[in-house]
């Protein structure tokens, strides 16, 4: 089967290639969710003098509309607008006597013999019907014709997830793409959901996207491997980079693992994430920071405050650095950008500064454990150790389960408590409170940040 | 081979008879087909497309494998094993992949729907050689 692309490989895979050829396919969403943009892009990508592409407007306004805002967009090609991408309008007469529509069809698909042809919007043409019978008619004559012809159709539509029962069109359509925007606070995001494809193996679920000058950039939604770690042992001890902490635990650092370290504002954990990649550097392991609350320069300062030559050490192939604002945190989004560094750079350990911060970014609760889950087998499956900072949930931690409040502590092989006194002096403290399998030295210790850098004990 | 054209219409076109029970399909066959200078006649199921193939003989026939009653592919048969049809070039041009049972059944063509006008046309101008001449 021949797919069309989309004019986004990460909307390619999630569709599980493309769009199937010859299908009748449905873009639908609220007004402004970016139905048209999508349309228009997958239109530019696919255009060539072998496949022309009618679009077809069916209200005259919007005609000029499409046209003038499509040249925004750096996937627009103006020189193939009118030969390889012909827009029309659907016509008057058709709003004088709607019940012409089929055969306006005909005219338009004879005229321009398309290869894809989109109709934005199609739910419009069913609002110019007298009722519901008269629409299925007309309904079954334009996806007759359309099923006919060696064409591809996309009904762009404002369509609501309510009306998908209902309304004849999804009942006869080959594929189904919902586009969503949700509120979250002060701003929007945006999700796309496969809802149905006839033929092709597409990922289910919500899946992020952002509008951009280059159309729609979706990233798929982050699951684990389908291959999970294998059950061979690794037992290649790692050095922390910590002075006084691998001696806490009887096995080490093993590579691979995930290490989860909870604690206030203040007490170190930054400090401790910093050292831990310094110390894989030190052992030729390149390394990443993923930052939503540290900016470059705030990093910058710290590590001279270590008495580190930044320059030397940040970049990739050594420390990297991905700082994502947390105000614009879309999650899987962040999933996309690590993998990809982490793939790309060779990158063996990686610190997430902070888990909660992606907690806050997560649609849900149940989203956020799938997230950490996945994100921490996926590490494991590469063999890379990461360590995952958190903030401490409330005051006293008796036990560690639900240290993190979302029950992110069970996903971790490791799990170290960092802790402020607050008397005369601040004291900060470190405890190993789990370690997976291996004997550990659970005391609280005294963790002292020096221009030296940290130790424990 | 002589040119030879429909004169029971006077028109001195081509004439193709197309069986093929799908309205949608039927409706842009008729306007490519005649937008490319052919006579289109139609039948909507098997037994009619071979009593209007007997009675017409026309220059070529379109048939669909699955059609009411008789099926495409036996349609396709009868013609070629009857003397009086035997040389009407059959073009099947079917929704099923089945070009093999074509061939077998003893049509010239396939085609695979949906329905392309330039692959459509080109076939019928191949199977028809020196005979389209006459009506462009």
């Amino acid at each position: 089967m021949i797919h069309l692309k989309s004019g986004n490989e990460e909307i390619d895979a999630i569709l599980g290639g493309g769009f199937p050829e010859n299908g009748l396919h449905i873009i639908m969403g609220a007004p402004g969710t970016g139905k048209t943009i999508l349309a228009e892009q997958l239109c530019f990508a696919n255009a060539s003098p072998q496949r022309p592409i009618l679009y077809l407007a069916t209200f005259p306004e919007p005609l000029q509309k499409l046209v003038g805002y499509l040249q925004g967009f750096s996937f627009a090609a103006p020189e193939k607008i009118g030969t390889e991408v012909v827009y029309d309008y659907i016509g008057e007469e058709v709003l004088v006597d709607p019940e012409r529509i089929p055969a306006r069809m005909q005219e338009l698909l004879t005229l321009h013999r398309p290869k894809i042809i989109v109709i934005d919007s199609f739910k419009a043409l069913a609002d110019l019907l007298p009722d519901r019978s008269a629409w299925r008619r007309t309904l079954d004559a334009i996806a007759g014709m359309l099923a006919a012809y060696d064409t591809t159709a996309f009904l762009v539509g404002e369509y609501a997830s309510s009306m998908i029962n209902d309304l004849p069109e999804f009942a006869v359509a080959d594929g189904i793409l919902d586009l969503t925007r949700v509120e979250r606070g002060s701003r929007d995001e945006r999700f796309l959901r496969v809802l149905k494809l006839r033929g092709s193996p597409f990922i289910a679920g919500q899946h992020a996207f952002q509008l951009t000058s280059n159309g729609i950039q979706a990233f798929r939604r982050f699951v684990a491997p389908a291959v999970p770690p294998d059950y061979s042992f690794v037992l290649e001890r790692l050095t922390s980079g910590i002075s006084g902490l691998d001696d806490m635990i009887a096995t080490g650092w093993l590579r691979g693992t995930a290490t989860l370290v909870v604690g206030p504002s203040g007490s170190g954990k930054t400090s401790l994430g910093v050292h831990f990649l310094r110390g894989g550097l030190d052992e030729g392991e390149p390394g990443l920071l993923v930052s939503f609350q540290e900016s470059p320069t705030q990093l910058f300062r710290m590590l001279t405050n270590f008495g580190w030559e930044p320059k030397q050490i940040l970049g990739p192939g050594k420390i990297d650095h991905l700082y994502i604002t947390p105000v614009e945190l879309q999650i899987d989004l962040v999933a996309s950008e690590i993998l990809r560094r982490v793939e790309e750079e060779g990158i063996r350990r990686v610190v997430i500064d902070s888990v909660s911060d992606l907690q806050k970014g997560a649609t849900d609760s149940q989203r956020y454990r799938e997230f950490i889950y996945s994100l921490t087998q996926t590490f494991a499956a590469r063999n890379v150790t990461s360590m995952l900072l958190a903030e401490a949930v409330g005051s006293g931690h008796s036990s560690s389960h639900g240290i993190t409040g979302h029950e992110v502590s069970y996903m971790s092989d490791n799990i170290i408590l960092l802790e402020m006194l607050l008397d005369d002096d601040l004291t900060r403290t470190l405890r190993v409170i789990k370690s997976r399998g291996s004997e550990h030295d659970g005391r609280r210790l005294p963790l002292h940040i020096t221009s030296l850098g940290i130790t424990v004990g | 081979m002589p040119v030879e054209t429909d004169e029971q219409d006077g028109s001195g076109k081509v004439l193709i008879l197309v069986v093929e029970r799908d309205p949608h399909i039927k409706k842009l066959e008729r306007f490519f087909l005649e937008q490319a200078g052919f006579r289109v006649e139609f039948a909507d199921d098997g037994v009619h497309g071979l009593e209007r193939a007997r009675l017409l003989i026309p220059h070529l026939l379109i048939t669909e494998i699955l059609l009411p009653g008789i099926d495409g592919l036996s349609v396709c048969r009868s013609l070629k094993s009857d003397p009086s049809t035997k040389d009407i070039p059959v073009l099947i041009f079917s929704i099923l992949s089945a070009e093999a049972r074509a061939r077998e059944a003893g049509a010239d063509a396939f085609l695979l729907k949906p329905l392309d006008d330039a692959r459509l046309i080109d076939a019928v101008v191949k199977m028809l050689g020196d005979r389209t001449e006459v009506s462009e």
